[in-house]
């Protein structure tokens, strides 16, 4: 017998456990007297625990007490609640179970409770309404499988059951279980608000950071008599901070469209018309000067002819564009060459970014869609920064505008330039297919 | 008398794409070296030149070192390179020079750790001025008397 309740018990402890529960049994296999019964085994946790005589879980018909044991250490909560619980339970299941006797019946009482990190968002009554109501069915249950007194057997004990309990016990363990999901959504927000603001703000300060030393820098240079190398850094160091404030503005870009992506509130408008090769050409100028940074080169090559349209939301694309146009750069390798390749594929235009780096390994491929989340880090010289926000984001942009991301990273050699030292990496390739638009 | 000149380690992967970066420092009269990350650090500050200030940026890529001893499983992702070149410090010298740690990704509890290093005079929060840390680190060392002449070395 015990096997059986071993096995209801764990499919038990499995789906209140998913449902925001936790759950014990104490089972009371025998009669001690008249007027008290004594818990010969408690069963908790998977496994039985058999108290010494005297000690353990008492019932009467008065109260049920218990004197806790050393050994009684998982019984450790809330304890006259419990109690006070099961006896309520124990007086509803009396006649409906057709017991005279005010004692329970030989068998096992289940105890339900809702576990405390759900209590934290669920109103009293409605806790105290599922604790007696499962907890209630759950007594029956268990009651039913060791149960041999009056009415043991007969037919409309189990009908009963089955009518009346039963769906008491799946509508609380289901009512439990969407309060969880509940809960869970709202940790998840909690966590996905958290993150982001970490990540962005590293980002954002990194880019204030820059731009207010070099701000210094090029005010130190002005105080020093002009000349032309003078002015070629004031120069360079000028278009370094427009570089800088245009990467603030983008990182700002995407964390806002996540924002209203991820409240599912991203309504876009993909119907303006724009000719594809200039538009894909201005997102690729914006970033010219961050892949020159880390000297990587970026070549456009577009076989599709000039009137080729699409129709656009053109803000939200340019955001999903040069969100994987960054990502390309990032994970290149540096002092390479990143290919942007507009093609048609039958009704579609697709855009490859095509670069040799750090590429994605099979354990992310999975999952790099996912927000938040960071491929891991291959190159040792060299850490990545970013919010694990941008593929997210495009390719909700994209598949919005009725496309799709798709990805290849393969494993290869390519040449260094140096005969004797060809470098390993991945070559990877970003597509994005858009549907053309109709002349 | 001449002025003093220090010798200052400035540790910092932003120094790849950025190498301005060490003008604020070269301009109030350092000498300075870089390093862009956990290894590369640890093989200047072992080179045998004796840095008088060292900056430290606490989120950086470990590198590569024959032993293979910083990877990214050790410097969990690139949080604890900075905390672990400061544990490297305080067994590889009895009195290593002042560090001030500079972090773009506060984290309290590495913070906490990083503080907890004597040598570490201070923990600054990006964005924050070049200029004024060098200031800040001259004021430090002249106060203490630290630090080498190298103008008349």
């Amino acid at each position: 017998m015990f096997d059986a309740w071993r096995a209801l018990d764990q499919t038990l402890r499995r789906v209140c456990n998913f449902g925001g529960f936790e759950y014990g049994a104490i089972f009371v296999p025998q009669q001690a007297n008249d007027e008290t019964f004594e818990a010969k085994a408690i069963y908790n946790g998977g496994d039985f625990y058999f108290p010494p005589a005297g000690q353990g879980i008492h019932i009467t018909n008065e109260a049920m007490h218990v004197q806790r044991t050393r050994d009684m250490d998982w019984y450790d909560a809330d304890t006259s609640a419990m109690l006070s619980t099961t006896k309520d339970i124990m007086e509803d299941a009396y006649p409906v179970l057709n017991i005279e006797s005010p004692m329970p019946p030989t068998g096992c009482v289940g105890i339900l409770r809702v576990r405390e990190d759900t209590q934290d968002h669920m109103a009293a009554e409605e806790k105290q309404r599922i604790h007696r109501n499962a907890a209630f069915a759950l007594f029956i249950m268990w009651g039913r499988m060791g149960y041999s007194g009056p009415g043991a057997g007969k037919p409309e004990y189990v009908s009963e059951f089955t009518r009346q309990f039963l769906p008491r016990l799946f509508n609380e363990l289901s009512g439990g279980l969407r309060n969880w999901m509940s809960l869970m959504r709202v940790k998840r927000a909690e966590e996905s608000r958290r993150q982001l603001l970490a990540n962005s703000v590293h980002g954002l300060k990194s880019s204030l950071h820059l731009i207010q030393n070099k701000s210094d820098i090029v005010k130190g240079f002005l105080r020093k008599p002009a000349d032309q190398q003078r002015d070629d850094r004031v120069q360079e160091l000028l278009k370094g901070i427009a570089g800088d404030l245009d990467s603030l503005k983008r990182q700002i870009d995407l964390a806002n469209r996540f924002t209203v992506l991820d409240a599912g509130e991203q309504v876009l408008r993909p119907e303006y018309r724009r000719p594809i090769a200039p538009f894909v050409e201005r997102c690729v100028d914006t970033l010219r000067q961050a892949a020159q940074r880390r000297s990587i080169s970026i070549v456009l090559q577009n076989s599709l002819p000039e009137e080729a349209t699409i129709l656009c939301d053109p803000d939200a694309l340019e955001t999903a564009i040069l969100a994987l146009l960054d990502n390309t750069i990032k994970y290149s390798f540096e002092k390479r060459t990143v290919k942007v390749v507009i093609r048609q594929e039958g009704k579609r235009v697709a855009i490859d970014f095509d670069d040799f780096g750090q590429g994605i390994v099979a354990e992310d491929r999975d999952q790099i869609f996912d927000k938040f989340y960071r491929a891991a880090h291959v190159d040792p010289k060299r850490y990545v920064p970013g919010t694990g926000i941008g593929l997210t984001v495009a390719r909700e942009i994209v598949r919005a505008h009725h496309g799709d991301i798709s990805f290849t990273s393969t494993r290869g050699l390519a040449p260094t330039g140096k005969s004797d030292s060809d470098v390993s990496g991945f070559r990877t390739v970003f597509s994005i297919t858009l549907p053309l638009a109709s002349n | 008398m001449a002025q003093k000149i220090y010798r200052l380690l400035f540790v910092d992967d932003e120094l790849d794409a950025e190498p301005y970066l060490v003008i604020p420092f070269e301009d109030a009269g350092f000498e300075v070296d870089t390093a862009t990350n956990g290894a590369d650090a640890e093989h200047a500050f072992r080179s045998g030149v004796k840095y008088d200030a060292i900056i430290l940026d606490n989120m950086m890529a470990p590198g590569e070192d024959p032993q293979g001893k910083w990877n990214f499983d050790v410097v969990k992702n690139g949080l604890h390179t900075g905390l672990l070149f400061l544990g490297m410090m305080a067994e590889a010298c009895d009195s290593p020079p002042p560090v001030w740690v500079v972090t773009g990704f506060p984290d309290a509890e590495v913070e906490t750790k990083e503080r907890e290093f004597a040598f570490v005079v201070d923990v600054i929060r990006k964005p924050h001025s070049l200029e004024l840390l060098a200031a800040e680190i001259i004021r430090y060392l002249s106060e203490r008397g630290a630090g080498g002449d190298l103008a008349n070395a």
